[in-house]
This record gives structure tokens, sequence and C-alpha cells, in this order.
């Protein structure tokens, strides 16, 4: 048996040069030996992408996207198809998941400001990811066609509405209909299914592509000398194995412990068009933007501001180059780094308890 | 691809993957974390084939029990013009004789779930909770339920039961 | 009480809008006293939050802003019922509730004495109902014409089934928020409570306790079906605290088999 595997593989390999390859990018490929538990958010974010990729075309076989019937086949899949429960709180779990470990992801590589030069192209990829994943929970959460899904997508794409002149043409523009309808359903289904999905396989190859080009940025900086390294393979490997584990575990808690995260009682309900549920809020990703919409006095300032915000970060790296800088603008930038992400962090729960 | 292990700050490179390749030695501890692994995605290979498993028709054949829990015999339908018993998957269902024939529906109105009633003499369904009528067919005419009551196909069995069988939609 | 308010006001403006203007509110909000009471009151009735409009018992159209309109006869308006029709004009819905009452006491002295006796709203209110639980019977609302010891019998007499059905209920809510579907367990409370609350209208407790008997059986059957999610429930939980000790080993063995691998490269 292990001589017709090895054999077999002998035959691939000296044909296509795998082990060539293998060795390029996994044992030889060598990263800094002081690299931490930050640097491992990559893989498990790349593990979040396969789950929601595996589970979804599990789900797909089941479910009919249409409005009359939407409701009653998610309803069927995870009472009367075996372990469907499962695959559809995964699915469901791994969203809210996938987003806190992009967040992650990206508040460390501000921290450790990973992404100056040579590795702006590799930040502003990154940044179309965050775009794309938030995109797919957006739609993702009306597929359902319940309560929550409906009155969500509803409030959600209302508020892309206060963009001052082009708000309401923006709006009918992502429903497909003045209210949300079957032809939101359909559209939001397509993108959920496959434009978004597709995209993000995409921007993933570009941004591990540029990964490797550029080389992983060395924590501390690489002004201060050369450092050690370690083979990725398996030295580094099984760091993220381990992450994974642990992005397993929090999976597991939150599926079998809080499954109110996912599926709070408007989740458990048909959608009523003429029926707006008492306290109805965006994804908690999406919190910390409604409450500042709800602080701001003017809904015009409220968006622009938003707007500026999201500009300066999409542009990080050429604000923060890498140039020398006084200790002064260091501290600086720390200290307005932090006071953004306390921010972000204090609205988000202000917004979840107005 | 450009590998990146050619980056001149490597020194050390050759000796650490040396090292930790040598002769393809591995050690407990990584047979240990491959057979995790293995382990991690083999429980997840029972909860798939199930769900892709092929259905049975669900469609099963079954017979109205009284509350006792014992069939009740097709012959009473001769002298009782209403029977309530439970049917399909323990549903409260109603039998009756109408225009020479006989008719079993889901006895829930499908308003908000209460018992319905047989009137002879109007030919309806009539449900006591919030005043919703069915007529002769289950279809709702009034008042305020939503659907028409599920149908069954009815038959006296083999045995002198009465045998009810869920129509497919 | 301002916090179900400000939902109950932005509902009814939603709901407004969704359902077609509602002429009736619209006119009665800006009126006083008996006029204007019903449409202020409204909001917080249970019919209200089920959709239910003021046209499905007073009939006339509520589309129309014109009174003339409106409130035509013609079109099957009824204004304010005599008391005496009280129990017809909720009965057009609650069938067997007021069979049920017009049996009892309170129903002979609504024809002897149409103004003192108690109908329908003397208890519920016209316009503020609310999901019924045993506390509608109270020394408050009963004493307003009699000594209140019957009637706390009478309490006693349904407190069982009441507080059967309600720890049963709770046991639903908690499987149905697991995800589990309960539509038909829901349905089969509803109708346990029903059967069972309409019989307190009677007045009498021998025929209650007789009638509760044969409801019986329906809550345990119900009981009994919830049983068996919860079995599902324990058992799905069984399965994921069981790789929930598989996921915490790898991880240990991970992170171990990383540390040692960089005392290994480090030495």
């Amino acid at each position: 048996m292990k001589r017709l595997v090895t054999s077999v593989w002998r035959w691939i390999d000296t044909r296509l040069k795998l082990s060539d390859i293998l060795r390029a990018t996994l044992t030889e490929y060598m990263v800094p030996a002081n690299l931490n538990f930050w640097h491992t958010l990559g893989f498990v974010l790349v593990t979040c992408f396969v789950i929601q990729v595996v589970t979804g075309m599990l789900l797909l076989m089941y479910y009919v996207p249409d409005t009359s019937r939407a409701f009653e086949s998610v309803q069927y899949l995870s009472n009367e198809v075996p372990y469907g429960w499962l695959v559809r709180n995964i699915h469901a779990m791994t969203s809210h998941l996938f987003v806190l470990a992009l967040f992650l992801h990206i508040a460390s590589t501000v921290w450790m400001r990973a992404y100056r030069n040579p590795r702006e192209l590799q930040w502003l990829s990154g940044m179309i990811l965050l775009g794309l994943v938030l995109a797919a929970g957006l739609s993702g959460y009306l597929l359902p066609w319940s309560q929550l899904s409906y009155w969500a997508t509803t409030v959600a794409t209302n508020a892309a509405g206060s963009i001052p002149v082009v708000g309401d043409d923006l709006v009918l523009w992502i429903r497909g209909t003045p209210k949300v309808t079957q032809f939101t359903l359909g559209r939001f289904f397509a993108a959920h299914v496959s434009i978004i999905p597709f995209s993000i396989l995409v921007l993933i190859g570009i941004h591990l592509l540029f990964l490797r080009l550029t080389g992983i940025s060395v924590p501390g900086g690489e002004e201060r000398g050369p450092v050690r390294r370690v083979p990725f393979f398996p030295h580094m490997v099984v760091k993220e194995i381990g992450s994974v584990f642990g992005f397993l575990i929090l999976l597991n808690v939150l599926i079998f412990y809080f499954p109110q995260i996912n599926f709070p009682a408007d989740a458990l309900i048909p959608a009523n068009p003429l029926e707006t549920p008492a306290h109805i809020k965006p994804h908690w990703y999406f919190l910390a933007n409604y409450q500042f919409l709800k602080l701001v006095p003017s809904e015009f300032l409220g968006v622009i501001l938003q707007v500026v915000g999201g500009i300066i970060l999409f542009f990080l790296p050429f604000l923060d180059t890498g140039k020398r800088r006084s200790p002064l603008y260091n501290r600086l930038f720390y200290a307005v780094v932090g006071l953004s992400i306390l921010g972000y962090i204090g609205l988000m729960v202000w917004g979840y308890y107005s | 691809m450009p590998a990146q292990s050619t980056r001149p700050l490597d020194d050390e490179r050759s000796d650490v993957s040396a090292a930790a390749t040598q002769a393809g030695r591995r050690s407990f501890l990584e047979w240990l974390l491959a057979t995790l692994l293995v382990v991690t995605g083999a429980t997840f290979v029972r909860p798939v084939l199930s769900y892709l498993s092929p259905r049975k028709s669900g469609k099963g054949a079954h017979v109205l029990l009284g509350t006792d829990g014992r069939s009740i015999p097709y012959a009473r339908l001769a002298t009782e013009p209403t029977l309530v018993g439970m049917g399909v998957d323990g549903e409260p269902t109603i039998v009756v004789r109408y225009a020479g024939e006989t008719r079993a529906f889901s006895a829930v109105c499908t308003h908000l779930g209460c018992l319905v009633k047989w009137e002879a003499a109007k030919a309806e369904f009539i449900c006591p909770c919030h005043n919703g009528h069915f007529d002769a067919n289950g279809v709702n005419v009034a008042g305020p339920p939503p659907k028409p009551l599920k149908r069954f196909k009815v038959y006296a069995t083999d045995r002198g039961e009465i045998g009810l069988e869920e129509v497919s939609a | 009480m301002m916090r179900i308010l400000v939902t109950a006001l932005a509902l009814s403006v939603v709901g407004g809008a969704a359902r077609g203007q509602n002429s009736c509110l619209a006119c009665h909000r800006q009126q006083e006293g008996d006029r204007g009471g019903p449409a202020h009151d409204w909001p917080t009735s249970v019919h209200f939050v089920n959709g239910i409009g003021c046209q499905d018992c007073h009939g006339g159209d509520a589309r129309s802003d014109d009174p003339q309109i409106a409130m035509n006869p013609k079109n099957g308006f009824v204004g304010r019922p005599a008391p005496r029709d009280v129990p017809n004009f909720c009965g057009k819905c609650h069938e067997a509730v007021r069979d049920n009452y017009l049996q009892s006491a309170h129903a002979a002295m609504l024809q002897a004495d149409p103004a003192a006796a108690p109908n329908c709203v003397t208890c519920h209110t016209a316009h503020k109902q609310q999901k019924v639980t045993l506390d509608l019977i109270n020394e408050r609302t009963c004493g307003r014409c009699h000594d209140y010891a019957r009637a706390a019998r009478l309490k006693e007499a349904m407190r069982g089934i009441e507080n059967d059905v309600q720890a049963v209920t709770a046991r639903e809510r908690h499987v149905f928020l697991h995800g589990i579907a309960t539509d038909d367990e829901q349905k089969a409370i509803f109708a346990v409570r029903n059967q069972a609350h309409r019989l307190t209208h009677v007045l009498e407790i021998q025929r209650i306790l007789g009638a509760l008997d044969k409801v019986r059986p329906d809550l345990d059957r119900v009981e009994a079906r919830i049983s068996v999610k919860e079995k599902v429930l324990e058992d799905r939980r069984r399965e994921g605290n069981a790789l929930l000790v598989l996921f915490f080993i790898g991880m240990i063995v991970a992170y171990a088999t990383h540390k040692r691998l960089m005392h290994t490269a480090s030495g």
C-alpha cells in the first residue's frame, strides 16, 4: 500500500515537480521566529472562508430563494434534515467569528504598523476583503426571510439613503425595488452565493501572493537588524493549527451555549412586512456606525464623517509612511489608534444597550 | 513564485531547517497532532454523510387513534357522523361523513390552533375560538383562518381501522 | 410604561402606513372624552397588537375620511353596542366564550338589569384588553359588585391547570429559542389555554373542574412532545461537549508542538 502511494506520488512528481513547489512554499519558506498570536489570524480567516464555502454549499441543497418558501425551506433544513441544524449553526456563527477575526487581524496590523512600505498593496487588498466579508454578512442575513432578516435588512439598506445626493438611488439600486421584496432576495442571493465568495477567493489569492512577494513583516520592525528565522512548515503551521483549534472551541461554545447570538426570537418567525418588531438593530459589526449616526445631530455630517473615516483607514499606508518620524509623532500615532479602537468598541456597546 | 527565502537575512536558515527536517523524523507530539487533525476532520464525516443521505418518502400510512391510544373502528362511522382522533404524527384529525363520502381533515384550525367542530346542518367546520369557518372541503370561507385545513386520504384498512394518508402538496 | 407607549406609538405609525390609513384613529384621536378615549387606549390592546382593526368589530369603512361614509350603517357600521348586546358583539369572534358566558349567573343578570350586570367589557375593558392571566380575577374587579370569596374559589380551581400551562409554555419557549420549530406545540398550547379560560365564564366550580379533566390529556400530550424535543437538545449538547474536549486537546498539543519545535530550532 505504502509502496503504491509512493510510486504514484513519484509518477506525478516527476511530471509536475510538486515536491519542489511544496519545499519552496512550506519547509524552505522561512519566517521570523518571533511571529506572535496575531500572525496566526490570517490562517484562521482562511479556515473561516473554507468553512463558509463548504457549509454554504451544503445549505444550498435545501434552501429555496423565494420569499414565500425561503423561511419554510430553512425550517425544514434545520428541523428535518439530519444535522441540518449543525450545518446552519456553523455557517451562521462562523459569519460572526469571521468578521471578529478580521477586525482583530486589521487592528493588529495597524498596531504593528505592518502596512508600511513595501506592503501598501497588501493592505489595500485586505481593505477590499473587509468590504466583501461585511457584504457577505449583510446579504446572508436576508436569505432566511425571517422577521429579523427582513427588518434588519430594511434598516441597514435604509442607512445608505442618508448618503448625500446619491442616497435614494443607491437604496433603490441595492434593493432592486423601493421596498425589500423578492427582487431584493434575488440579488442578495446571487451576491451571497456567487459574486461575493468568488471575489473573496480571488482576493485571498492576491493577498497571499503579495504576502509572499513582499515577505512577512518582522514584529518590532526590520530596522533593528537581522532576526532569527524558522521554516513556515512545520514551525509556524502548528502554531496556526493551535489557533484554529482555539477558533473551533469558541465556535462550539457559542453554538451550544449561546444560540441566541445567531437566532434571537425574531429570527425564528417568518418575515411580516406589515409588522415591525420592537428594538430592531443592525448586526453587532454595524452597531458602532449605527450609534454614531444617531449621536451626530446632522445625518449629513454623520455620513460624511464616516466616509472620511473610511477613506483614512483605506489609505492609511500613505498617511503613516515608513519614513523616520520623531518620537512625539509615534506617541501621537498610538494615542490616536488606541483611542479610535476604544471609541469604536465604546460606540458598539452603547449602540447595543441604547 | 519567487521564494522569499532567498532574502539575505536568512543566515541561519540551513541549520535550522536541517535540524527540523533531518531524516524526516517527527516527534511524538507531531504524530499526535496529525492524529488529532484527522480525528477532528473525521468527526464531521458522519454529519455530512447523513446530511446528504437520500430521504425515504416520509408520507407513511397511519390509522386514526382515540385518546386511549387504540384505533377507532371504521364501522363507527356508520352511526356517528363525526369522529375526532389522532392521525398522522399525532395530529388531531376530524373524520366526517358528507354527501355520501368519508372525508378527513386536520382538526387544527389554521389560525391559532384550536380544534374545529363539524356542523352538519351548515356543512361547515367551525372553530370555536375566533369563529373561523371552513367549508366541507376544508377551505377557509369566513373568519380569521389564513389557510385551508390540511386534508387526508381516508380509507378502511384490512383490519377495519380508519386509515389515513398524507396527500402530497 | 413610557417605553411601551413609545413603542406602541411607533408601531401604530408603521402599522397604519402599512395597512392603509385608518381614518377612525385619525379622527378620534383628536377628540375628547368618550369619543377620543378608545383611540388612545387602542394601541395598548392585544387586539391591536395582533393586527385587528376598528372595523373588524365596529364595521364601517375605515378607509374613508368622510364620517358619513366611514360610519354609515349601510357599510355595516355598529357604534357602541348596548350593554345587553355586548356578548354578541364580542361573540362575533369569541363564539365559544360567549356560549359559556350565556350559561352563567352574570348573563342571567344581564337580562334582568342590563345597566348593572357585568358584561364582557366590565372585566376585560373595551379597548385596552390584554392577554388574560388568572390575575384578572381579583378583589378590586370582582369586589366592585359582590363578595370576593366565591371568585377566589374559582380562581383557585383554575390555578392548577393555569400553572401547568405556564410551565409547559416556558419549556416550549426554551426549546423554540434553541432553534427547534414548535409550531404544532404552540398551537396545541394555545388551544388548551383557550379551552381552559373559556370555562371560567360559566362561574360554576364543579362544572369547570369536570371540564378541565377533559382538557388535561391534551396538555399532557403537548408536554410529552416537548420532552422529546428537550431530549434532542440534550443529546446535541452532549455531542458538542465531546467535540469541545477534542478541540481543547488539539489546541494544547498544537501549541506544545510549536513550543518544542522552536526549542529544537534554537538549540
